[in-house]
């Protein structure tokens, strides 16, 4: 079942949208789940409430790209339970991509709103080719290893890492050319 | 925490751009099948011819002014480095304009246009069909589409494709390949068959310059690099510190000012960090081709590099 079938069976209400869901991307929703939450069971907890918050809202909204749409809904669902979790251990996965992201991020310059970090984020992911942009974002969204992008994309780790190290250097200083501290 | 505060900000980043970026990983297998097919076609219906009659004039002098600006162009033809080479199939024509090596870096330029009225008014761009330096016995040259890029000139159906490659194997054949771009698995790769033998065989002099503790600046007509020191690429609202001395005793400024009266303007520059097994290194490009026979050094910050 393609994704525009997925989508006019969810916005007629009909379950097997559910089924259908789970078949396509469910192993890959659990795995990016697994990327922000460290455990299968909190995995599956968020997956499930992925399923039923795409259920509710994709009839108002129909999304262009039916997996982009879940992942968006399945990391937010992951950041909210992890603010449930404060106390106690981050999963590794996550640890390692805050670190890399933290190379990012400029010193002593004003604290910076989400949203307008959001602002930032997009712009400066609109002035990357494209391919740079895949890299990135399947590195530090989708929470791919840098294993995974060498094996995707055909090229060595060192390549992956190479590209990574500059992008991040470029967020830095697009960062810092707005003022943002984090 | 600030690192976690940033992946969350990321959820706010625009859905097309998440939805472009599944693309290659949706479809790995096109990518690779596309590749085999130029290699099979270009081996059975390449059409390849130097325009003999150009000489050392350039073909499309408004493809290397858009990259290399100033007099560029024509240093490159008193130099003898215009290659005017020609390759087409059967509806587009890709020009190699120029080849600069300098054994470290290669600056690549081409043009490509469409021959007939089958091809599109538009021209491909990098996101339908990009251009690949791969070595001719397999294997991407490793960073060389990082350094590409692809732009329309206004009111020009031609293209230019231009490669920035960095730390070359020079003894290594190497050739230019249009692929589909990984995903457009739908659509037909209209470069598809053009390949291009590139021969990184250095053309140019590099000037190597040293300071009294030995650091190395190594300077050529498009770039200079070290692997001793940090070059610092000054922002455009900074101070640079950074001058080619020359022989005339007026030096030439690094800097992102356009307006200097002695002022060389970079295109861009890098450094990387020491890592497996690779040393540091820092590099800076040049929009402007110099000629290096007028300097006789550098200078960082009050650090003097003498030309050997």
């Amino acid at each position: 079942m393609d994704d525009e079938q997925i989508i006019s069976l969810c916005i007629s209400g009909d379950e097997r949208a559910l089924a259908a869901i789970w078949e396509s991307y469910g192993g890959r929703l659990q795995r990016l789940a697994m990327t922000f939450l460290g455990n299968a069971s909190d995995a599956e907890e968020c997956v499930s409430e992925t399923y039923y918050q795409a259920w509710r809202a994709i009839r108002t909204a129909k999304p262009a790209h039916l997996y982009a749409y879940l992942a968006k809904i399945c990391r937010y669902t992951a950041f909210g339970m992890l603010d449930h979790q404060r106390a106690q251990k981050r999963s590794a996965e996550l640890v390692e991509l805050t670190a890399e992201m933290e190379q990012s991020i400029p010193d002593s310059l004003p604290d910076a709103a989400e949203e307008h970090l959001s602002e930032v984020l997009n712009h400066f992911l609109a002035a990357l080719p494209p391919e740079k942009r895949s890299i990135f974002l399947r590195r530090y969204w989708y929470g791919e290893s840098i294993a995974e992008l060498a094996a995707a994309l055909h090229c060595k780790e060192g390549r992956i890492k190479t590209l990574l190290h500059r992008l991040r250097k470029s967020l830095r200083t697009e960062l810092e050319k707005e003022g943002i501290q984090l | 925490m600030n690192g976690e505060k940033l992946l969350r900000a990321m959820n706010g980043i625009d859905e097309q751009y998440l939805a472009q970026a599944l693309e290659p990983a949706a479809k790995p297998k096109t990518r690779r099948r596309s590749i085999v097919a130029v290699v099979s076609i270009a081996a059975a219906a390449i059409l390849m011819t130097t325009a003999v009659d150009a000489g050392y004039q350039l073909t499309h002098p408004e493809s290397v002014a858009h990259w290399l600006t100033g007099g560029s162009g024509q240093m490159l033809a008193d130099k003898e480095l215009v290659l005017n080479e020609v390759y087409e199939n059967a509806h587009y024509r890709v020009t190699a304009e120029t080849l600069l090596s300098d054994g470290f870096m290669a600056d690549l330029i081409l043009t490509a246009e469409p021959l007939d009225a089958e091809a599109s008014p538009e021209m491909p761009d990098i996101h339908q069909s990009r251009a690949v330096l791969c070595y001719t016995d397999g294997g991407e040259v490793e960073g060389s589409a990082c350094g590409s890029g692809t732009t329309a000139l206004q009111g020009s159906t031609a293209k230019q494709v231009y490669f920035l490659l960095d730390r070359l194997e020079p003894g290594r054949p190497t050739e230019v390949r249009f692929e589909l771009y990984s995903g457009a698995e739908n659509e037909e790769n209209p470069l598809e068959g053009i390949v291009i033998p590139v021969d990184l065989t250095p053309n140019v002099e590099t000037l190597a310059c040293r300071s009294e503790e030995d650091g190395v600046i190594y300077v050529s007509p498009f770039e200079m690099h070290s692997d001793t020191i940090q070059l610092n690429v000054p922002l455009p609202s900074g101070h640079s510190d950074i001058r080619l001395l020359r022989n005339n005793g007026i030096p030439l400024l690094v800097d992102y000012d356009s307006t200097l009266l002695h002022g060389l303007e970079p295109s861009g520059g890098w450094y990387t960090q020491a890592s497996e097994g690779r040393e540091s290194m820092s590099c800076i490009e040049f929009r402007e081709l110099i000629d290096i026979s007028d300097f006789c050094g550098v200078q960082v910050g009050d650090t003097v590099y003498q030309a050997q």
